[in-house]
């Protein structure tokens, strides 16, 4: 189960925590496509923060096709496109190989750029 | 005679059991006793930093006194119930009489007061007085804010009610209050086909199918507004605790529209009997008579499995299974929860 959470300390504004945690649990496959996110209120209320700031994520969010918003039936995880979905899972299984090999993650990630030809 | 004097022994026992734990949960210790049973069901932490635990101390001291003041209001409501019956049921032969005397008859759509059924509904009474209580406790606890700033937690996802109560409970209860209003229906076919005559109590009887069809919206509503409230949480197992006192809160709003339900639909059936016999122009109703009863006996069997159900399973449990069957990804501070 994904917990989202907002540190006032954090030079980090607000709705680019709750950004970047959102999008870190749909890349993990935690949010699954079609699930719904709570209400704007009911989490700026939840984690004390303006409902403009929960606001603002979501239509980031919405902007960057993570989410969609259906109207009444509230704000879901998007649907992903089938080559974008098999990537995830392999991105997921690859992860998990490097994690039980032991490499550290910055290694992993340096493998994969030099695989795609991008370093 | 005897119903009278067994409301009033139970008046006195819950008065004195309220007494004793008023006296009793202001020492710490026994407050702690009572956060400890409560979490071991749920599979949760509960010793305070102070003692060695891993709890923040002031939110052990929230969640005592939140398990506490559920416990004594319930207990007060109870009370209240049993004292309005016991009332009731002391001034019961004067009310059956006044009751008779403001009758105005079949034309008028005449008001019987029975009381002959008021021990039955009395356990009713006892049981909506101790979920008023707390719910009016819960509905407060469920708005206060976690002191200071400090980070927060929260779900990603909306929870729904079956997260907290079984989808079966609560598809049954919902058939169980629909039944009262099918018995209405037949009671007011059944009567529309009868020539006019002279009637009792089918005031009574539609206002009870009326009152547990109300009450039924009412507890949906009160449900969604209990899964509408914000769970402001420091940390992950704050945000857990707060989960099975809500689940505790919303299982204890099934039992009074559930036995609401089937002492209604059982008194329609009754009810229904004469004039459906009538109706249908047999000379011999006992076919009738069977299936009504028969009807009345399945929903009150649905009832009872219900109510048995509801106070076997632990609620806690439940939505531990639901919510917290993976551990919570990190996203904040305390966000591991102890399975």
């Amino acid at each position: 189960m994904r917990l989202l959470s907002v540190d006032p300390a954090s030079p980090v504004p607000p709705y680019e925590q709750l950004r970047g945690q959102v999008v870190a649990a749909v890349e993990a496959g935690e949010l699954a496509p079609g699930e719904r996110l709570p209400p704007v209120r009911r989490l700026a209320a939840d984690l004390g923060v303006a409902p403009g700031t929960v606001a603002r994520t979501y239509k980031e969010l919405e902007a960057d096709g993570v989410v969609e918003t259906r109207g009444r039936g509230g704000t879901v995880v998007a649907a992903r496109s089938g080559a974008e979905s098999e990537a995830v899972e392999a991105a997921a299984a690859y992860a998990e190989r490097v994690r039980r090999l032991g490499l550290d993650g910055e290694r992993a990630v340096a493998l994969v750029r030099a695989a795609l030809g991008t370093t | 005679m005897v119903a009278l004097w067994l409301y009033v022994v139970s008046t006195v026992v819950v008065a004195v059991v309220l007494v004793q734990q008023l006296v009793v949960t202001r020492v710490p210790a026994r407050r702690q006793h009572r956060l400890e049973r409560l979490a071991r069901r749920a599979a949760l932490p509960a010793a305070p930093a102070s003692a060695g635990g891993d709890l923040p101390d002031d939110l052990v001291e929230r969640l005592r006194a939140r398990v506490v003041a559920r416990d004594l209001a319930g207990l007060a409501g109870g009370l209240a119930g049993l004292v309005l019956t016991t009332v009731l049921l002391a001034l019961g032969p004067e009310l059956g009489r006044r009751g008779a005397e403001l009758e105005v008859g079949a034309a008028g759509g005449g008001f019987a007061l029975d009381v002959s059924m008021l021990p039955v509904a009395g356990v009713l009474l006892v049981l909506l007085g101790q979920q008023v209580g707390v719910l009016l406790v819960a509905g407060r606890q469920a708005l206060a804010r976690p002191d200071g700033g400090g980070p927060r937690v929260a779900r990603a996802t909306a929870p729904v009610l079956a997260d907290y109560v079984p989808r079966l409970e609560t598809t049954l209860v919902r058939l169980v209050s629909l039944v009262p209003l099918l018995a209405a229906l037949v009671v007011g076919a059944a009567w529309l086909a009868l020539p006019a005559g002279p009637r009792s109590g089918e005031g009574a009887v539609l206002a009870v199918a009326a009152l547990a069809a109300l009450l039924q919206v009412g507890v949906e509503l009160l449900c969604r507004r209990v899964l509408d409230q914000p769970q402001p949480a420091r940390s992950a197992v704050e945000l857990a605790w707060d989960d099975v006192l809500r689940a505790r809160l919303l299982r204890d709003l099934v039992p009074v529209p559930l036995l609401l339900g089937a002492f209604a639909g059982g008194l329609l059936a009754v009810a229904a009997l004469p004039p459906v016999v009538a109706a249908l122009g047999l000379s011999d109703g006992r076919a009738v008579a069977a299936v009504a009863f028969g009807v009345m006996l399945l929903v009150l069997a649905v009832a009872l499995v219900l109510l048995v159900s509801v106070v076997s399973r632990s609620a806690e449990q439940h939505v531990r299974r639901r919510l917290w069957s993976t551990p919570a990804a990190p996203a904040g501070p305390g966000a591991e929860v102890a399975r």
